[in-house]
């Protein structure tokens, strides 16, 4: 199959992804017991059956289920992907809008986890079975066992309310927000340097800091695994006997033969551990109140608005199919073997 | 499943091979054998077996251990900080948190046993039928299993939590609806590759019905991969759950859940003890299902124990 036959065939398999996020999405919205419209208007104006009827003709919830699946789905083909019941904006303007605070957190973290995670994996393998290995084994079992919200509540405690260290929840100081619509990608490292604000372009790093680590805590003890046991496997392969047989030196033997090879297959990794830092980021948004997607996932989700849940579902499903295919492009491009095959 | 090789899925649970090694010979109790040894000789499955077994007993025992009752409010003793009478401190309303912390185990033990235990009946129903015929059922199984599971977890768990209400029980379903694919995807793996061996052909050979085989033959087989993700997901399981009772999706209040009591530090952020001793609880019992599954993974696993 050629690369292109491949690339083909795994977007195609996105349509049954949004698919099936709709469809699960609306079997759920039934069955949420009493009447989901009490979520959204008052005791006085729920007992108002004309207010109720119009209600329910704006949001066309007088048509039956099947009518409103297929109306949505017509309009999520023309790029509509309904109106958010609580926010009362487009859905799709509403992630326009949280979308870069997340992306600049999500990277961070993932950037964090692999740049602490794989030398820590190719130490610990490198030293297999000494203490080192135990120590770092435990350290990133411990990550991946600690509770987000917890880590994040407590590292809030100690930098910001006990040392001071670094500033609170939000992305920039209160009070200096900036205008979102006045803005030019969303993302305020991003802009602020754009701008040739360094003043503010440090707040909103200081901000960032530690919502990165809680967030690239997680992910970093998989990130870890993976390099661990893949630096492990290489380093039984016969060539590496070879390798040190015919007398090489054991810095050549690591970097040149076992390396080389076994840093190949972390690449996926970063797939995995976006994976990871996607479901922390509900957690972490939340306690750090930053305006990204995760936060806005879980306001939807406690307001049962299910347009908005549909569309931030979406959003993160087909982000986290994408940086799968993207990163086994990217190893395909990357091992040999598997190049010469695509040829 | 009462078949002859439960034994051994009972054994890897409990690290009592004892009795299976009195009872019956042979290859399995071998391998068995060996997986212990090698238990024995890692510092970190022991902790775990530890933590986990100290944490079993003290949910067992809380009413004997905790020094106070878990709902006994004491609003003159409000958020006091540790002391010798209230040797974690006390919340928002005078409530002892050691004795709710110790409470707080018979809470999340039992939901992240049903979680997980659910989860697995499901997943291997779906899972082996699936690997088992192949074909269309595979595919329309699989399809479905997909589906779920492109679903961000996280979302999904929050959404039908908050459409069924919140609640122990009703959390608990949410949580296993999204929990179940993975386990689909990995049984069925496990059949097909069980399929394949020479002793289900000769169980076929000698006549035996499809429904036979698979429940004698190849399932039991597959048992011990499964124990060992099941082991490190009762952490995860545990870790889900408090986070959505965290976000007030799951647990409600007064219910000693180790989530809710960390979220109800949040308003006392300053009284620092109110939130950290139940995330302790979450990390302390979290790891040690991870170093026990750790463990299991290396002994089970001849690969990692030639290296």
């Amino acid at each position: 199959m050629s690369m292109q036959q491949y690339l083909v065939q795994r977007l195609l398999l996105m349509i049954p992804l949004v698919i099936g996020i709709t469809l699960i999405s609306f079997i759920i919205s039934q069955s949420v017991p009493g009447d989901p419209i009490g979520a959204h208007l008052s005791q006085k104006a729920m007992e108002d059956p004309e207010i109720v009827a119009a209600f329910r003709k704006k949001w066309g919830l007088d048509q039956p289920v099947w009518r409103q699946y297929l109306t949505y789905l017509a309009n999520l083909l023309q790029g509509d992907l309904g109106t958010s019941i609580r926010t009362h904006r487009p859905v799709l303007d509403d992630l326009r809008r949280f979308l870069p605070a997340s992306i600049e957190l999500a990277v961070g973290a993932t950037l964090f986890s692999m740049l602490v995670g794989v030398p820590f994996g190719v130490l610990s393998a490198l030293n297999h079975d000494k203490p080192i290995d135990h120590v770092v084994r435990m350290i990133s079992l411990l990550g991946v066992s600690t509770p987000v919200f917890w880590l994040a509540l407590i590292s809030l405690y100690i930098f910001y309310f006990r040392l001071g260290w670094l500033p609170g929840p939000g992305r920039l100081n209160p009070g200096m927000e900036l205008d979102v619509e006045a803005t030019i990608t969303g993302m305020y490292t991003v802009d602020t340097l754009l701008k040739g604000d360094f003043e503010t372009f440090v707040i909103a790093i200081k901000h960032l800091v530690l919502p990165t680590l809680v967030l690239g805590s997680a992910a970093l003890g998989i990130v870890t695994r993976i390099t661990r046991s893949s630096t492990l496997e290489v380093l039984h392969q016969t060539y590496v006997r070879t390798a040190r047989s015919k007398g090489l030196a054991e810095r050549v033997v690591i970097f040149r033969h076992v390396l080389k090879n076994s840093l190949i297959p972390t690449v996926t990794v970063i797939g995995l551990s976006f994976g990871g830092i996607l479901a922390g980021t509900v957690l972490t948004e939340t306690i750090f109140t930053w305006p990204g997607i995760g936060r806005y996932a879980y306001q939807s989700s406690i307001t049962l608005d299910f347009p908005a849940i549909m569309g931030v579902s979406m959003l993160i499903a087909l982000t986290f199919s994408l940086v799968n295919l993207a990163t086994d492009v990217l190893y395909a491009f990357l091992d040999p073997r598997l190049r010469m095959e695509g040829k | 499943m009462s078949s002859d090789n439960s034994g051994i899925s009972d054994a890897v649970q409990s690290n009592g091979g004892s009795d299976l090694r009195r009872r019956r010979g042979g290859y399995l109790s071998e391998e068995l054998r060996t997986v212990l040894r090698y238990l024995r000789k890692s510092p970190m499955s022991i902790t775990g077996f530890v933590l986990v077994i100290a944490w079993t007993l003290s949910s067992i025992f809380a009413p004997l251990l905790a020094p106070y009752g878990p709902l006994q409010q004491d609003i003159v003793n409000r958020l006091q900080p540790p002391s010798f009478e209230h040797l974690l401190g006390t919340d928002q309303l005078g409530r002892d948190i050691l004795s709710r912390v110790i409470f707080g185990g018979r809470v999340s033990l039992p939901v992240a046993f049903m979680v997980v235990s659910l989860s697995t009946v499901v997943g291997t129903l779906l899972g082996s039928v699936a690997g088992y015929f192949g074909g269309v059922v595979d595919m329309v199984l699989m399809r479905f299993t997909d589906i779920v599971m492109g679903f961000p977890g996280i979302i999904l768990a929050m959404a039908i939590a908050a459409a069924l209400g919140a609640g122990l029980e009703k959390s608990t379903l949410a949580v296993v609806l999204v929990w179940w694919p993975n386990y689909a995807r990995v049984v069925r793996g496990l059949v097909m590759s069980v399929r394949e061996n020479e002793y289900v052909t000769a169980a076929r050979a000698i006549g035996c019905k499809e429904r036979r085989i698979l429940t004698r033959t190849v399932l039991p087989n597959c048992m011990a991969p499964a124990i060992v993700m099941a082991t490190t997901d009762l952490g995860n399981a545990i870790l889900t759950f408090s986070g959505l009772s965290f976000l007030g999706l799951g647990a409600v209040p007064p219910i000693p859940e180790w989530g809710t009591m960390v979220a109800a530090g949040v308003l006392v952020f300053d009284q620092w003890w109110v939130s950290a001793f139940p995330g302790l609880a979450i990390l302390t019992i979290v790891v040690g299902f991870n170093f026990m599954g750790d463990g299991l993974r290396d002994a089970l696993d001849p690969k990692m124990r030639r290296l």
